[in-house]
């Protein structure tokens, strides 16, 4: 588990420091204060030896909601990765945790000289367009993977099979991702899991299939009592977005995931027994939650369900921009309680 | 079961440019401060009422954690002794450590050389036990219904056991006995019943000009 982080020149964030980070983590904070982008250096810090994996996953989710970009086209697609567009200065995550010993990632673009030479003669042909380093040093072991752009197309370093890590946001379709997970819960068994969780949402829920009825694409369904099967995407955005963090969770140990806008499509009556939820299943699965929000009610609600849990495992981590500095302050249970009580606004 | 969003009234915000902090125990201590400082004093100060006296520690450790806390030239915090000296000493310590104040006390005075300032005032004195109702008990209008109340409580045997209780018990009385009777906080909208300007919240006044 993650307990601090410190990243450099990472997309909006110039400098920021977080202390004392839980085992589920709520971040708030304005527009444009960094909260998504923090979450993506959480990500890359639980898991820094796939950075460029990680990271490559991530620009193509961004990018594909404005663009066609190519990853190959690196100005368009890498730049915006970086502080101010500076690739060569590139940046830095810095971090620590229970299980290992510091580490740092550095990504960078590294300078191309021109043509390599092999005794004398030009070998334009090994000669990358473009060179991104990913470099992680932890006590006395440091790693590279590299990905470049050659004439033969880019080269992205080996993936590892087994990510530690979930992104969960709002999306107006389920992903690929969450149907083969759920899928192979079902192979394994271990699909109530998620049927429990969609009944707080709606108690006549019996159960969740996966259905092909046209012979092309699968699709979830749930189960109604007196309904029978209708499809999840008719259910609303927020029966939805209850299956994506049943499916997370149930195929996730020991793991981390990531939720941008945890609020978005729930009302705020699910919100307490979604978090009771995320509270137990967080307890059981040794599982790090990192989610973003906007909503006060779900910072509450938060709050009031560790208090009547008992489970000192929650922090609310306000992020604000400033000069050179993005500040975060973390608050703990008992003092989100009392903001609450007192009408302390602490969302920035 | 899960419960409506929160309709509470809130603190108001920090303001990015200097201010000053006043920190309260409680709605009659707002009122007070606002009545007693005038409109230009006022206006200048941001006042976060803990809304209860157990409160005032996580306020302040809430107001110094909000990051246009920085803006902050002073901070003041009001409490009551009420009967509890040693609990106040306890409570202020509390609150100081919370703004990172590691000087001794001084009551009505600010820690120099601190950014910000931080002072504590705790009413009526700084050293006997009692409240705000002190002050207010000695800044009363009307001499003929205080002679009146004081013959009430004679009458009925001294019945509050401590001082505190004693000056809110009056002051009730007193505020009781108005043509439409009045609770604390209603009496100070105004300046009929209280003399604003009376020299008992002199001392008072002059702390919240300091900030």
């Amino acid at each position: 588990m993650l307990t601090s982080i410190t990243v450099e020149n990472f997309r909006g964030i110039e400098r920021l420091h977080v202390e004392g980070l839980g085992r589920v983590n709520l971040i708030i904070g304005r527009n444009d204060s960094g909260k998504t982008a923090l979450m993506e250096a959480l990500m890359l810090a639980r898991d820094p030896r796939n950075a460029i994996g990680i990271l490559t996953a991530r620009q193509r989710m961004r990018v594909a909601n404005t663009s066609n970009t190519d990853i190959a086209d690196f100005d368009e697609f890498w730049l915006p990765i970086f502080h101010r567009m500076d690739a060569l200065a590139g940046f830095r995550i810095h971090s620590t945790s229970f299980a290992d010993l510091p580490l740092t990632l550095a990504v960078a673009k590294e300078p191309v000289d021109g043509p390599m030479t092999i005794d004398g003669l030009k070998a334009s042909v090994v000669t990358p367009a473009w060179t991104l380093k990913a470099t992680v040093a932890g006590g006395r072991h440091e790693t590279t993977s590299v990905i470049d752009q050659t004439a033969t197309g880019e080269k992205l370093p080996t993936a590892q099979t087994n990510i530690p890590s979930r992104w969960i946001s709002p999306s107006p379709v389920i992903g690929s991702e969450d149907i083969r997970a759920f899928s192979k819960l079902k192979q394994q068994g271990r699909d109530e899991a998620v049927t429990d969780l969609l009944r707080y949402v709606n108690d006549q829920v019996s159960g969740v299939e996966l259905l092909a009825p046209t012979g092309n694409r699968v699709s979830v369904y749930v189960r109604l009592r007196r309904e029978g099967l209708v499809p999840l995407l008719m259910m609303g955005e927020g029966m939805k977005r209850y299956f994506e963090f049943a499916v997370s969770f149930a195929a996730t140990d020991g793991a981390s995931i990531h939720i941008d806008e945890i609020e978005n499509g729930l009302h705020h009556s699910v919100m307490e027994p979604l978090w009771t939820w995320i509270s137990k299943a967080t307890r059981a699965k040794s599982v790090q939650v990192f989610a973003t929000t906007h909503s006060e009610e779900c910072v509450q609600a938060a709050s009031r369900v560790f208090k009547a849990e008992n489970d000192n495992g929650l922090r609310v981590i306000r992020l604000d921009k400033q000069e050179h500095l993005t500040k975060a302050v973390v608050y703990d249970r008992d003092l989100v309680e009392a903001a609450e009580r007192m009408g302390v606004e602490i969302r920035g | 079961m899960s419960r409506p969003p929160n309709e509470k009234k809130k603190q108001p915000p920090f303001p990015t440019e200097p201010f000053g902090l006043l920190l309260v125990e409680g709605g009659d201590e707002e009122k007070l401060c606002k009545a007693i400082a005038g409109p230009a004093v006022w206006g200048s100060l941001v006042c976060w009422n803990a809304r209860g006296r157990p409160n005032i520690t996580e306020l302040a450790r809430l107001a110094a954690q909000d990051p246009s806390f920085r803006y902050a030239r002073s901070v003041g915090v009001l409490l009551d002794m009420e009967d509890d000296p040693v609990g106040t000493q306890g409570l202020i310590q509390e609150a100081l450590a919370a703004l990172n104040v590691t000087a001794p006390f001084v009551h009505g005075a600010f820690v120099p050389g601190a950014a910000p300032r931080v002072g504590v005032f705790v009413s009526p004195d700084g050293q006997q036990t009692g409240s705000i109702e002190g002050l207010c008990k000695q800044a009363v209008r009307d001499p003929a219904l205080t002679s009146c109340v004081n013959a009430l409580v004679t009458c009925a045997g001294q019945p509050h056991t401590t001082q505190a209780r004693g000056m809110k018990g009056w002051l009730d009385a007193y505020l009781a006995m108005q043509p439409e009777p009045l609770r604390l906080h209603q009496a100070l909208n105004g300046s009929k019943v209280f003399d604003l300007n009376h020299v008992a919240f002199d001392p008072l006044r002059a702390f919240l000009q300091a900030l």
